[in-house]
């Protein structure tokens, strides 16, 4: 099968992810094979502790790759400066904000610093893209409050938001529905969705949500202590590798719902 | 357009503020000295009689442009610590700046009682003084500034300033300890801060550090702003965290190093005024905040300044008890009020 190279927009190769001290490695997933292609939603499931983060933040360059290679665009990772990384990679946090008093416009023009002159000044060009931002997150109406006053749901949208004024070809959200509910976490996910349908940005996600992300995500990796696994829910399915996420006395995966469910007691 | 506020009224205002405050603070005094007469001599006009101009020319004019200086400065040096660290508790002398100066004036002061000989001659010269303050000041900043590029984490940072200014105050008791109750009194005497005895001469030095402080602080507003997102969210927007965090820390050791050194350890107004004005002006967008707090901090030191010198009598009280006594109530005030700080 011939793969179009040039739709690839994230590839590593033989990349060990995990933590150095002095004397140590800890070694927490190694290698890692991936190739994701433009405009999909790519969501990283595994169990607490398994490595999704840090995968995130070896991706994201907030911490460096143990070994192997990382691509963006088939550059390397490394060989990009802060300024053009930030017009490549888009990020949304776990991590609160400090509280000050930015309004949620302040926020979300923040993503245009890549962009603009050295004290900031917003261009119409600048402007028009955070309206937008503002636009298809649904948050326009919430742009002149302080971003204080956001319930959990909004205040993600928002960052979202100031993540696509970066202009960027990728996305990475860590546990965007963290601290959501039900309603609240299915909304993100549509986002996410459309998003991706409508601006073909690659967005990846790391999830506790496994079956709203089975259900929404384009393509899945699965991160398991033995092995790493990537590809479609119907790819997945066949190969019978949901089963492998979770150990099986608790939560079993019912591959004709396409779901976790809850093993009932016999 | 509905998202730019405009603050153009507020500026106005402070800065007519500011304007009348140094005025009516120039013409009043022990000695009286009327509003046209003020004016004509500060346009260069003089006046009829000769001992106003130099008190005007020679005394008040350049106590003004000190308070202006002092606060403006303590103020942007705070903002910008609070920013940096983001900790509404943060003042420029968190890093141990007013340690680090405090503890080249002991050495200087007390240490000639000890030693005696040339450091004796040194220690009675405000030159001597002021170059003391500034080396302990750049001496403790240097050392913040090696451990802060050794270390990722800015919280650290915050508490190896403290440790250093726990130290530098240790040092100093021990020298105050063997010291005599003359020396003692002259290093009590700076550490109660002093507006006033800047010859023109080292007036224009202070205003030309103050300037290439000011002149590295335009180069990260950018920064500034991106950092209230904290560090990781301003690094995936392309600012180099190093390097903007280096400029900040120099900026504030500029300031307050040179602020310590002329105007002694004033206290409050660092800490203080970033938060007045976070309270008036609802912001935290460093473009507005700065200008604003040099403004507001220029504006409380010539009040409290005015408050020193009781008027109608001829004592004049350290400075520095002042903006404490005055300021303190201001802020618990202000916060019991609004019952939330933000950086």
């Amino acid at each position: 099968m011939i793969e179009n190279q040039n739709n690839i927009v994230l590839k590593t190769e033989g990349l060990s992810i995990g933590y150095t001290s002095k004397k140590s490695q800890l070694i927490i997933q190694k290698d890692i094979n991936l190739s994701i292609k433009k405009g999909q939603l790519v969501a990283i499931l595994g169990k607490n502790g398994i490595g999704k983060s840090t995968l995130l933040k070896t991706l994201t360059r907030v911490q460096n790759p143990l070994s192997g290679d990382i691509y963006l665009n088939e550059k390397k990772l490394s060989s990009f400066d802060v300024k053009s990384f930030a017009k490549k990679v888009g990020i949304v946090l776990t991590e609160s904000l400090p509280e000050s008093q930015l309004t949620v416009f302040e926020l979300v023009a923040l993503g245009r610093q890549p962009y603009t002159n050295w004290v900031g000044k917003l261009q119409q060009e600048d402007i028009d893209k955070v309206l937008w931002a503002l636009e298809i997150t649904d948050t326009s109406d919430l742009s002149e409050k302080y971003f204080y006053e956001l319930s959990d749901g909004q205040l993600q949208r928002v960052l979202i938001a100031r993540a696509l004024t970066q202009d960027t070809e990728l996305i990475f959200l860590d546990e965007p529905t963290a601290h959501l509910d039900m309603h609240h976490t299915i909304k993100i996910f549509q986002l996410l969705k459309k998003l991706v349908n409508e601006t073909q940005k690659t967005i990846i996600i790391t999830s506790h949500q496994v079956n709203l992300a089975i259900q929404t995500a384009s393509q899945l990796v699965l991160l398991t202590e033995e092995e790493l696994f990537y590809g479609s829910k119907e790819q997945l399915i066949s190969k019978n590798i949901f089963s492998k996420l979770f150990p099986s006395e608790i939560v079993q995966f019912d591959s004709n719902l396409e779901q976790f469910i809850l093993r009932k007691k016999s | 357009m509905i998202h730019s506020k405009s603050y153009t009224k507020q500026f106005i205002g402070l800065t007519l503020c500011l304007l009348i405050l140094s005025f009516v603070s120039i013409s009043i005094g022990s000695v009286s000295i009327p509003f046209h007469e003020v004016f004509d001599i500060i346009t260069g006009n003089g006046s009829s009689k000769s001992s106003w101009n130099l008190i005007v020319l020679n005394f008040r004019l350049p106590k003004a442009i000190t308070a202006i200086l002092v606060g403006s400065g303590l103020s942007i040096s705070g903002l910008l610590m609070q920013t940096l660290f983001r900790n509404p508790l943060a003042g420029p002398f968190v890093l141990g700046i007013s340690s680090g100066a405090s503890l080249g004036v002991a050495l200087l002061i007390l240490g000639a009682g000890i030693f005696g000989g040339i450091l004796f001659t040194l220690s009675l010269s405000s030159w001597a003084l002021a170059a003391a303050a500034s080396l302990g000041a750049a001496l403790v900043l240097s050392a913040v500034l090696i451990t802060a590029n050794k270390i990722r984490n800015t919280m650290s940072i915050l508490i190896i300033g403290l440790m250093f200014g726990t130290v530098t105050a240790a040092i100093i008791s021990v020298l105050t300890f063997f010291s005599d109750a003359q020396q003692i009194q002259q290093y009590i005497f700076w550490g109660f801060g002093s507006l006033g005895n800047l010859s023109w001469n080292e007036i224009s030095v202070f205003a030309a550090i103050f300037l290439i402080g000011i002149l590295c602080l335009l180069q990260v507003i950018k920064p500034l702003n991106s950092l209230l997102l904290g560090e990781n969210y301003a690094k995936s927007m392309g600012i180099n965290i190093k390097k903007s965090r280096n400029i900040i820390l120099i900026v504030t050791s500029l300031l307050a190093g040179v602020i310590t050194a002329f105007a002694g350890p004033i206290a409050f107004i660092g800490l203080a005024v970033p938060h007045i004005t976070k309270l008036v002006f609802k912001t935290s967008n460093h473009k507005i905040l700065i200008p604003a707090v040099a403004l507001l901090g220029s504006i409380i030191l010539i009040i409290c300044d005015f408050i020193a010198q009781l008027p109608m009598s001829e004592y004049t009280l350290p400075i520095n008890a002042i903006t404490s006594l005055f300021g303190a109530p201001v802020v618990i005030w202000l916060l019991v009020r609004k019952k939330k700080v933000y950086i």
